[in-house]
C-alpha cells in the first residue's frame, strides 16, 4: 500500500441556503478544495461523493455526476455513497483505498446535502415503530444519557455543557451554521425534547458541502510542499454481542464489561496507525446529540469510560483544553448536512494539522501545533474512524 | 348490547393476543436452534451464528428497565401522545426490548425496576377492529 495524503480541502458554508441548489454548493466546495490543493480538475482521476436525501432539495438521482461534470467533462468515474450520516467519510475511505492501492494517483472526495427542517424520519410513517412512538432519534441518545447518569453519577448539566463548548467553537468558525455562543442556562432552558436532551443539544438540519483532494504521497510534491498524511482508517458496523453464555446463563449487563463496536473499531485504527489515544491532539467526533460526543470520546479512549461527561464539564475538550474536540463547532453548531458532515470533519482536522485554523487553532502538546488528529463519523449507515498526521 | 369487536395486532406475529380473559398474552421471540440465542422481534437468520433455523418461542412477561426517557413531542402518525415514556427492558432470555411504557406517573420510573408486558388497544382501524400493541408497565407495588 502507498502512503496517501490530503493536498487540500474546501467547504461551502454550512447553514440554510434556500436560494442555492445542491449542485452549486457542491461545486463551490470542490472548487475551493482544488485551489487549496493546487490541483487542476483535469488531474482528478475519480470522484467519490456522499449524499443521502435525494428528495429534499437534492435534485433527483445521480446528483454526484451533475455536481462534478459542471467542473469539467473529463470522463472520470463518479461514485455516489449513501451511508446515512457516515456517507462522505465512507466516500473518503474508498478514495483513500483506491489511491493507496495504486488504482489512481489523485482523487476527489465530496459531500453535499440540502435538508428540510424538523426531525429526520428514518422509517415509514405507518410502521410499527412510528405508531408506537419509538422512532424518535433523540430518544435513543436520551436513553443512553439517562443510563450513563445512573451508572456514573453524571448530571444533565454535563451533557448540556457539550453544547456550550460546541457553540463557543462555532462562534470562531466562519463556515458554521450557528456562529453564536450560548450559556449553560440557555441550553438547559431550551425546549425539552427527550429527557435529559433539550433542543439545543440536538444537531440542526443543514445545507452545506465539503470537498477534499487526496493524492499518492509520491506524487504530492508536484502540487504542493506541505500536506497531511492519512495514517489509518477503520470502517465497520455494529457487531452482535452474544447475550447467552455457553452455560446458558446471561452475560453480565454491566456496561464496564461490554465493549461497544466503536471501541473495537478504534483499537483497530490505533493499531494500524501505530499510535495510542494519548498521541491524539485534536479530534472531530459525531455529536448529532450531546450524548453522542460523550460516548465517542470514551469509545475512542480519549477519556476513560465514565469520565467523558466530567471531562467536558471541566473544560478538557475545549480548544485550549487537554484534548480539544469538535473545534469547528461540531454537528451541534457547525451543522449536520448529513451527506457532507464527514468531509466537514476531515476539513477541520486538515486545517488544524496544517496550522490554518485561525482563531480555532489548537496549540498541540508541544505548543507548535497538533501533529495527530482524528475523525469519527458514525450513523445508521456505519462507522468510520480516520487518523491523520502532519 | 355492544358487540365484541375483533382485535388485531399492530404488527403480525409480534405478540400473541390472549383469546380469553384467563389467558395471558406474550411477546413472540425466536430461538436459534444452532446456538441458543433468542431474538425479538423475529428475524430470519441468527445474528450471532447466521443459522436460518429459528423457532418461535414465547418470551417472559417480566423484565428489568435498563433505561428510559420521556418524549415531549407527539410524532406525526403516532398513537402515543406526548409526554410519554419509552425504554429498554431486558428479559431473562437476554433480549432487550425497545418499548413504549405504560405508567400513570412518569416520575415513578426508575432504572432497574421490574416491568410487566401488557397488551393494550392502541387505536381503531378503518375496518372497525381494535388495533392492539404491547407496552411494558412497572410491576404494581405491594401494599
Ligand atoms: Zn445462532
Amino acid at each position: 500500500m502507498r502512503e496517501v495524503v490530503i493536498l487540500g480541502a474546501g467547504l461551502h458554508r454550512f447553514g440554510r441556503f434556500p436560494e442555492k441548489s445542491v449542485e452549486e454548493m457542491g461545486r463551490e466546495a470542490i472548487w475551493k478544495a482544488l485551489q487549496d490543493a493546487n490541483v487542476p480538475f483535469r488531474d482528478i482521476e475519480a470522484a467519490y461523493c456522499g449524499r443521502v436525501l435525494p428528495g429534499a432539495g437534492n435534485g433527483g438521482m445521480g446528483v454526484g455526476l451533475r455536481v462534478i461534470t459542471e467542473l469539467g467533462q473529463t470522463g472520470i468515474p463518479v461514485i455516489n455513497f449513501e451511508q446515512a450520516c457516515a456517507s462522505s467519510s465512507t466516500a473518503f475511505r474508498e478514495a483513500y483505498l483506491a489511491v493507496a492501492n495504486g488504482v489512481y494517483d489523485v482523487a476527489l472526495v465530496a459531500g453535499f446535502e440540502k435538508m428540510q427542517r424538523g426531525l429526520i424520519q428514518v422509517t415509514e410513517t405507518s410502521s410499527y415503530d412510528q405508531v408506537m412512538g419509538l422512532a424518535v432519534t433523540p430518544s435513543w441518545y436520551a436513553m443512553r444519557a439517562r443510563r450513563y447518569i445512573h451508572d456514573y453519577g453524571a448530571t444533565p448539566e454535563m451533557f448540556a455543557q457539550v453544547s456550550v463548548v460546541s457553540h463557543r467553537n462555532g462562534e470562531l468558525n466562519p463556515n458554521a451554521q450557528y456562529q453564536k455562543a450560548c450559556t449553560l442556562e440557555e441550553v438547559m432552558n431550551s425546549r425539552l425534547i427527550a429527557d435529559p436532551i433539550t433542543l439545543l443539544q440536538c444537531s440542526p438540519t443543514t445545507d452545506g458541502a465539503g470537498a477534499v483532494v487526496v493524492c499518492a504521497k509520491e506524487k504530492a510534491a508536484q502540487y504542493k510542499s506541505r500536506w497531511v498524511t492519512v495514517v489509518a482508517h477503520a470502517c465497520g458496523t455494529g457487531a452482535y454481542v452474544k447475550q447467552m453464555g455457553e452455560d446458558g446463563a446471561l452475560v453480565s449487563e454491566d456496561p464496564e464489561v461490554m465493549e461497544g463496536p466503536l471501541e473495537k473499531l478504534a483499537k483497530k485504527a490505533y493499531e494500524r496507525a501505530s499510535i495510542g489515544p494519548e498521541d491524539v491532539e485534536v479530534a472531530q467526533v459525531h455529536d448529532a446529540f450531546t450524548p453522542g460526543l460523550i460516548s465517542a470520546i470514551e469509545a475512542l479512549s480519549l477519556f476513560n469510560k465514565g469520565e467523558g461527561a466530567r471531562a467536558v464539564w471541566e473544560g478538557k475538550t475545549e480548544i485550549n483544553g487537554k484534548m480539544p474536540v469538535n473545534t469547528d463547532g461540531g454537528l451541534l453548531s457547525r451543522g449536520h448536512p448529513i451527506g457532507a458532515t464527514g468531509t466537514g470533519m476531515i476539513h477541520e482536522i486538515y486545517r488544524q494539522l496544517m496550522g490554518e485554523a485561525g482563531p480555532r487553532q489548537v496549540k498541540g502538546r508541544k505548543g507548535n501545533g497538533p501533529k495527530v488528529g482524528m475523525v469519527q463519523n458514525s450513523g445508521i449507515g456505519g462507522m468510520n474512524i480516520l487518523i491523520f498526521k502532519n | 348490547m355492544q358487540e365484541k369487536r375483533q382485535k388485531v395486532a399492530i404488527k403480525e406475529g409480534l405478540f400473541k393476543i390472549p383469546s380469553s380473559p384467563q389467558e395471558k398474552g406474550y411477546l413472540v421471540g425466536v430461538k436459534c436452534q444452532g446456538c441458543g440465542e433468542v431474538f425479538f422481534p423475529r428475524r430470519s437468520f441468527c445474528a450471532w451464528c447466521s443459522s436460518p433455523d429459528l423457532k418461535e418461542t414465547p418470551l417472559s412477561n417480566r423484565g428489568k428497565l435498563f433505561t428510559y426517557t420521556i418524549i415531549r413531542q407527539t410524532l406525526p402518525g403516532s398513537a402515543m401522545i406526548a409526554p410519554y415514556a419509552v425504554g429498554q427492558v431486558v428479559l431473562p432470555e437476554g433480549v432487550t426490548v425497545h418499548t413504549a411504557i405504560a405508567c400513570d406517573d412518569l416520575n415513578d420510573l426508575k432504572i432497574g425496576m421490574e416491568m410487566d408486558m401488557v397488551i393494550e388497544k392502541i387505536k381503531d382501524n378503518e375496518a372497525g377492529q381494535e388495533v392492539m400493541g404491547f407496552k411494558f408497565k412497572p410491576v404494581a407495588k405491594k401494599r
